[in-house]
């Protein structure tokens, strides 16, 4: 579904990805787990086009993207919810679902959508028309994930959906990402390697913008390295 | 009594002035964080093009007024099309944004002077001129029209900006551009339609102004000066502190003429605009950024 090929990403000196080949399949949960700093953001960011890379290919569904601009990779079915929730902080949760679902145009399927929000997020129909900068950080995070399927993605990027989030909540996150994936095909990236490894199917290690591993994540969280660096065993 | 409700109508029509120029200089703030000293130039096409529509007879007033607003509009859509836009794209500077606005203001005003005319054109009389009496106030059809279509107008654009999709795509791009375009917005286009809306705005109060005073070169510079000094007042970024920094300078320069004394008219609205920024920097409406001009 999307095939990132020999990817180099460059902040003026900065080498942030170097050589990234990651895949994804139809279905699947891939993780990509690594330090701060790793580069994982920026490989969203690449991908959703807020980043352009200096080389390599980024195809979903084999068409190119690579140079596609953010609002085109929304277009074509990519949806990113940015690290740090960035929520429309003086708008309404309703607002906020509303912009998540701007490029729809059937207004029926849309009113189903948030329907489907609201049952994933029961606490987003409490707080509808409360102001998005009012709500805790937990519920930001749901608005944030609700707003991106608002567009009905085929995939879907989840840049650190449990940062900052008590361990209740990031259990709460992460059964949401259960139920989700039943529809959509989901990228996730996370510092918190345990939760993501759990979670997904398949992950990759990234240090200092170099994939060093790949394999199923039954696999990772047995592995001795990533015990030893990411799972603090 | 009378005098009283006489200068506070008087206020009320120089402030809806003031109040539809300065939320052009805080929507494009709101999208860019720039601040467009080319935005009063947009008040004086939109005279020019209303007074030349009347004076050669192209076209009747109430249709002239319109064409003023759209041309006015697109006018604004293309210096941010030409002149900014290509800037932005290389990364450029806020400040070098700022320099070039004041650069396509000084172009606009000096290619008027010469390539139109530098004279003082009194508006051809589309209304009646004798005042209407109005509970003791004598009011100008103008300053009628004037304080309706401010109204209007801004009603209009703060129900777009709120309650419709497109509208609010420009408080998104506004709050995270980033995050807007994760949504699908399409931010340039956004960016467009915002100086397209400021452009409409600033044009209705050039061509009404100008029906009021005279049609100059230098309209747009001395109203859009006092616009801007209302769109900081009123917090710069946010609509309703325009019309509400707009409306209270309209006021203290109305009322400060006629109880202190009408040498000092010039200069209430940046007397107020010192005090504010003293007492509150981000404005009355605005919000607490940091975010430097
Ligand atoms: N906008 C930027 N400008 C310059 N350097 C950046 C920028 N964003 C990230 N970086 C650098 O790129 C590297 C990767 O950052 P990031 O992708 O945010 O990592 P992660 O998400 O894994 O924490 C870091 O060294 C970071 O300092
Ligand atoms: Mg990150």
């Amino acid at each position: 579904m999307l095939k990132i090929d020999k990817l180099n990403v460059y902040y003026g000196g900065i080498h942030a990805l170097d050589d990234v080949s990651v895949e994804v399949n139809t279905g699947e949960i891939v993780t990509i787990i690594g330090a701060n700093g790793a580069g994982k953001s920026t490989l969203l960011r690449t991908i959703s086009g807020l980043v352009r890379a200096t080389s390599g290919k980024v195809s979903f569904e084999s068409r190119d993207i690579k140079r596609m601009s953010p609002h085109q990779v929304v277009e074509s079915g990519i949806v990113h919810a940015p690290e740090g929730r960035r929520v429309f902080s003086e708008l309404t949760v309703d607002q906020n679902l509303r912009l998540g679902a701007y490029l729809r145009k059937d207004r029926e399927q849309m009113d189903e959508d948030l329907a489907r929000v609201f049952q994933l997020f029961p606490r987003l129909e409490e707080r509808r028309w409360q102001i998005a900068g009012t709500l805790s950080g937990g519920e930001q995070q749901m608005l944030c994930i609700g707003r991106a399927l608002m567009s009905r993605p085929k995939l879907l990027l989840l840049d650190e959906p449990s940062m900052g989030l008590a361990p209740v909540l990031v259990q709460e996150i992460y059964r949401e990402i259960e139920e989700i994936r039943k529809h959509t095909t989901i990228l996730l990236v996370e510092q918190n390697a345990y939760q993501a490894l759990k979670t997904a199917d398949r992950g990759y290690v990234l240090e200092t913008g170099r994939i060093v591993m790949e394999a199923p994540c039954r696999e990772l969280l047995r592995n001795p390295e990533v015990k030893k660096a990411y799972l603090g065993k | 009594m009378q005098q009283f409700l006489q200068q506070l109508w008087n206020g009320l029509a120089i402030g809806s002035v003031y109040a539809l120029v300065a939320v052009g200089y805080t929507l494009v703030f709101g999208v860019l964080k720039f601040i467009n000293f080319a935005h009063g130039s947009v008040l004086t096409v939109g005279a020019y093009i209303a007074l030349y529509s009347v004076l050669r007879n192209w076209l009747p007033f109430p249709l002239a007024f319109g064409l003023s607003m759209s041309l006015s509009g697109v006018f604004s859509y293309l210096t941010e099309m030409y002149a900014y836009r290509p800037l932005r794209e290389k990364g450029a500077p806020k400040l070098n944004l700022l320099i070039t606005s004041i650069g396509v203001s000084l172009l606009v005003e000096n290619s008027i002077v010469v390539f139109v005319s530098p004279d003082f054109h009194p508006f051809p009389r589309v209304l009646p001129s004798a005042p209407i009496t109005m509970a003791g106030m004598r009011i100008p059809p103008v300053d009628l029209l004037l304080v309706a279509v401010g109204l209007v107008l801004m009603c209009s654009l703060s129900y777009f900006v709120n309650r419709t999709l497109a509208g609010l795509t420009i408080k998104a791009v506004a709050l995270d551009r980033d995050a807007a375009a994760l949504m699908g917005i399409n931010t340039s286009k956004t960016i467009s339609l915002t100086f397209f809306l400021a452009g409409i705005m600033a044009s209705a109060a050039g061509v009404l102004i100008g029906m009021r005073f005279s049609v100059n070169p230098y309209l747009g510079g001395f109203f859009g000066l006092k616009s801007f000094a209302a769109a900081v007042v009123g917090g710069i970024g946010s609509v309703p502190g325009a019309y509400l920094g707009g409306y209270l300078i309209g006021m203290l320069e109305t009322f400060g003429a006629a109880y202190i004394s009408s040498n000092y008219k010039d200069a209430i609205a940046f007397v107020l605009l010192v005090f504010v920024l003293l007492y509150k920097p981000s404005g009355l409406l605005g919000k607490g950024t940091q975010e430097k001009v």
